[in-house]
């Protein structure tokens, strides 16, 4: 569903460090696929990951597969890395985004012209890996 | 009100550099500089709440700061504790203190705080990305502190229309400001004009490095009492109106809103309380990590109409001489940012705004004086409302 940014990989960016209740979230990015936790008693979306619905208090939301696509919300273009390893890509994009099943996501928009970034702006996600076998969701304009 | 609460007495040691306290012992300056301004012994002192130390260094926070507070002051309070609400924290020990002295479980409360803001550097800027972020959803995505504001700043300025050009007529007008304060660390510095923002380093967009706050340490102690003793030791003392606060999510990313940064909600709560109205405010002191703080907030105060607070800067209305002032210390930006106190720094000068006493910096109508601060990464909102009469 989404490209591969295996030749994208940096060494040294910080990699996630899953939970107890986030570990199928991760499990799924580094298999390539955004899964998100859905309930069935009130059909909302819960993230980040709970043993709770968000909405309606529900118990055991259920992973199910998300199209990976949304909107821009907003977004900086970074000029100063707070960390080493972040220093090399800048100016880098930091951006909100909304899936269009509703729930939100913080990651970097990848090779973005800054002068096509607007709110609403379509994005599709894409995977980078950052350590083998390991990944963590990115966007870009779509 | 029962009892009249008003803040009675105010200190802030200058911004600067204090290479030889740490945080703890920052407080105990604080302590003697209050404790020789004002006609205030200690054992008139029953109350103390402070905030932790530590909670951006290394080395884990200190969370019973009101206990080596009321240790140095030599009193065994019956209303003390240590909270923490970001740089909302101070606000919310005002109205905790208020709500003391009219429950009667306090004469007279100190409130007191001071911090260091640690330099950006390998791994205190990591320890202070991952505080401000969620550490597992945000963070490994290169966020830190501006990048997070930005946010909401990027999003206010498409949805109204504003420019950098108003974000930068904040910087210029609190620079005049600091001018006239003889403890802004900036006031060395000179005026500054739009042009100089503009061209002064991108840091993260839409904010350039004079669209920042400067980080510095310091401290602040403020003393909340009833209004009896507030008029014998300040003759005219700031009464305590009323104070709204609003939460919301921590995670930036979570947020339902980014074009406003949830002071009309906590802004409302306070009019209610107090029963007054935006109309009435004759000073404003906007909590400003950024320059686009004080936009947003003199909005979402109801002070100005949407989308027009960088034309009540560009014309002047928010510096010396103009019709509402705003920030009339300097602000975080120009002023300084004394690390996790600066939520302290405009309940000083909101204070000393209402009590008269604000030097070449007074403002000619200062009967009521709106104060907004926030916490965490514009989670946490208090507005807290001083006048110079008590609320009725
Ligand atoms: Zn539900």
């Amino acid at each position: 569903m989404a490209d591969s940014m295996a030749d994208d990989q940096v060494p040294g960016k910080p990699l996630p460090e899953p939970t107890a209740v986030s570990a199928p979230y991760w499990a799924a990015v580094d298999d390539g696929e955004l899964r998100m936790q859905h309930c069935a008693d009130c059909s909302g979306w819960t993230f980040p990951p709970s043993t709770r619905c968000r909405h309606c208090a529900a118990g055991e939301p259920h992973w199910r597969p998300v199209a990976g696509t949304g909107e821009l919300l907003t977004w900086s273009v970074v000029h100063q890395a707070p960390y080493p390893s972040y220093g090399p890509d800048t100016p880098y994009v930091v951006a909100v985004v909304r899936l269009d099943e509703g729930p939100q996501l913080m990651a970097n928009l990848l090779d973005a012209d800054e002068g096509a970034l607007a709110i609403g702006a379509r994005v599709r996600v894409v995977f980078e890996e950052r350590a083998p076998g390991h990944r963590v969701p990115q966007f870009v304009l779509a | 009100m029962r009892n009249d609460p008003a803040i009675a007495a105010v200190t802030e040691i200058p911004p600067g550099r204090y290479p030889d306290f740490d945080e703890l012992g920052l407080h105990m300056r604080v302590l003697d500089e209050f404790l020789g301004q004002w006609q205030v012994r200690p054992s008139e002192i029953d109350g103390v709440l402070a905030a932790p130390t530590g909670v951006l260094t290394a080395g884990g926070a200190d969370i019973s700061v009101h206990e080596k507070v009321a240790d140095e002051l030599g009193v065994n309070p019956r209303y003390a504790q240590s909270m923490y609400a970001g740089g909302a924290t101070y606000a919310l020990m005002v109205a905790r203190a208020a709500a003391a002295i009219a429950a009667g479980e306090a004469d007279a409360v100190l409130c007191i705080s001071a911090g260091k803001f640690p330099k950006v550097g390998a791994s205190s800027g990591e320890k202070i990305a991952r505080f401000a972020s969620h550490p597992e959803f945000e963070f490994p995505y290169g966020v830190y502190i501006p990048v997070l504001y930005a946010m909401a700043a990027t999003r206010y300025l498409a949805e109204t229309g504003s420019t950098h050009d108003d974000l930068a007529a904040v910087s210029v007008s609190q620079r005049e400001w600091a001018l006239r304060h003889p403890d802004a660390f900036m006031r060395s510095k000179g005026a500054i004009t739009i042009a100089d923002v503009a061209a002064s380093r991108m840091v993260a967009s839409p904010f350039h490095l004079l669209d920042c706050s400067v980080p510095l340490e310091g401290g602040a102690a403020v003393l909340v009492t009833g209004g009896g003793t507030a008029r014998r030791i300040a003759g005219r003392p700031a009464y305590y109106l009323g104070h709204g606060e609003a939460h919301f999510q921590a995670a930036v990313s979570q947020r339902a809103r980014f074009d406003t940064g949830g002071a009309e909600v906590s802004s409302a709560r306070a009019y209610q309380a107090a029963g007054i109205t935006p109309s009435e405010i004759d000073v404003a002191q906007l909590y400003d990590s950024f320059s686009s703080n004080p936009l947003m907030y003199l909005e979402e105060c109801g002070l100005v109409g949407r989308g027009k607070a960088g034309e009540h800067y560009r014309s002047g209305a928010a510096s010396p001489g103009g019709s509402l002032p705003v920030n009339t210390y300097g602000g975080l930006m120009s002023f300084g940012h004394t690390g996790d106190a600066s939520g302290m720094s405009m309940i000083v000068e909101g204070a000393l705004q209402v009590m008269g006493r604000a030097g070449e910096r007074q403002v000619p109508r200062s009967a009521t004086a709106l104060v907004h601060t926030h916490g965490g990464m514009l989670s946490e909102h208090a507005t807290l409302l001083l006048g110079d009469r008590a609320e009725g």
